[in-house]
């Protein structure tokens, strides 16, 4: 993954518009690239061993590393700095360097960046957004919708009945995010945060009835923008000579991204209301979370019977 | 497997009616038929992932199809995307 610092500075400013920022140099920095998620604080390059310098990500000067700096520029030029493939210098606390260091800057192609924000702030919101754009991720042919606080993701063929059925779980007040392409990102923390489009969120394709507005239809609070992806449900037809779970107290898992989640397959077939399975799939979860498996409480209730010397059935 | 690489040629992009018509043509097919755009695969047979990728006039895409009437499959809808979304 790469990024053009041009970007980079265009995109954290419509994130954070709040934050009021100059540009010092003449150059946006469309030559080059931000290559790794992470913030450096510029005291190591007072190091005058110049070692660990790691090129393609972005360096922080706060308010002591400024007044070092001026300080040192008296003295020498830190034209050494320069040989190293940096991306962007950013200046927090609304500092800036010498005009001289400056022009060193632009010569070398180097944008300079001028933050009113404390170190502390810009480090965590460089972080962040680094961390989104930098997050690996796929897209998953699916819909996610969030059951009673679970973040439910619908695999399954074209033409199964997944929009179908996240439409009857909108229409029992779960929280729609997103129909038919889900995007999925892997969070520091390993959570996945699934999201829909960009361009238009809120779509649903209903065969037979076209393009809805789930927001507009069914309001603000059937929507959401993100949810964390922790269960996927898989759809498919019933198939005769296939064995299904029965019992559930082995979980099957499904890997996304390197990270395994709970993983439900369903067979659908006439009679079998799945918007509900759906709910009691994610309750069942729940309640997992809470320490309670019902097929362990089952079986030990069932073994506790077979246990005691008169077992005898009273139907 | 097969895979081939096209340019979209439709003026206006691809938009709901192009979209429902590639759609309808990928669905007439048994295989699994994908497209690459930006190292972002989705389902060619969902009208909602194919109008999301956003697919504007000189956008290359990759088609990929996978099944046992991939041939035939590439030849259709790769004639169709090229000749500018025109039903034959």
């Amino acid at each position: 993954m790469k990024m053009l610092t041009s970007d980079f500075i265009f995109d954290f400013h419509s994130r954070y518009k709040f934050l009021k920022y100059r540009i010092l140099t003449e150059t946006r920095g469309e030559n080059c690239f931000i290559d790794k998620d992470d913030v450096k604080e510029s005291l190591l390059f007072f190091s005058k061993h110049f070692q660990d310098v790691i090129e393609g990500c972005i360096y922080l000067w706060g308010p002591s590393e400024q007044k070092y700096l001026n300080n040192l520029l008296e003295h020498e030029d830190l034209t050494e700095i320069f040989d190293y493939d940096i991306p962007l210098f950013v200046f927090s606390d609304g500092g800036r360097p010498s005009e001289e260091f400056l022009k060193k800057c632009d010569e070398n192609e180097l944008p300079v960046l001028s933050f009113e924000e404390s170190v502390s702030d810009l480090k965590k919101y460089l972080l962040t957004f680094l961390e989104d754009k930098f997050a690996p991720q796929t897209v998953v042919h699916g819909d996610l919708i969030e059951v009673f606080g679970i973040g439910i993701l619908i695999t399954g063929e074209s033409g199964i009945g997944k929009s179908e059925t996240t439409l009857e779980l909108v229409q029992r007040n779960h929280r729609f995010i997103t129909d038919d392409m889900v995007v999925i990102k892997r969070m520091s923390g390993n959570f996945l945060f699934g999201s829909g489009s960009k361009i238009a969120p809120y779509f649903m394709e209903i065969r037979g009835i076209g393009i809805i507005d789930i927001a507009k239809l069914f309001g603000v609070s059937a929507v959401r923008n993100k949810k964390r992806v922790q269960m996927e449900i898989h759809l498919e037809m019933w198939k005769q000579e296939k064995k299904y779970d029965r019992i559930g107290i082995i979980g099957k898992t499904t890997e996304i991204l390197g990270i395994n989640i709970p993983y439900v397959i369903i067979p659908v077939k006439p009679g079998r209301n799945i918007p509900s399975i759906i709910e009691t799939a994610a309750l069942n979860f729940r309640l997992k979370q809470l320490g309670i498996n019902s097929a362990f409480e089952f079986n030990n209730k069932l073994r506790d019977w077979m246990k005691k010397e008169k077992n005898m059935l009273f139907l | 497997m097969t895979s081939k690489e096209i340019v979209i040629t439709l003026e206006d992009g691809v938009h709901a009616r192009p979209a429902a018509m590639f759609v309808e043509k990928a669905s007439s097919y048994k295989s699994e038929v994908s497209i690459k755009k930006d190292d972002i695969v989705v389902n060619a047979k969902s009208i909602m992932s194919i109008m999301m990728l956003a697919l504007t006039k000189d956008s290359i895409i990759e088609l990929i199809i996978d099944g046992d009437d991939e041939d035939d499959a590439m030849n259709d809808i790769a004639s169709f995307i090229e000749n500018g979304f025109k039903p034959n």
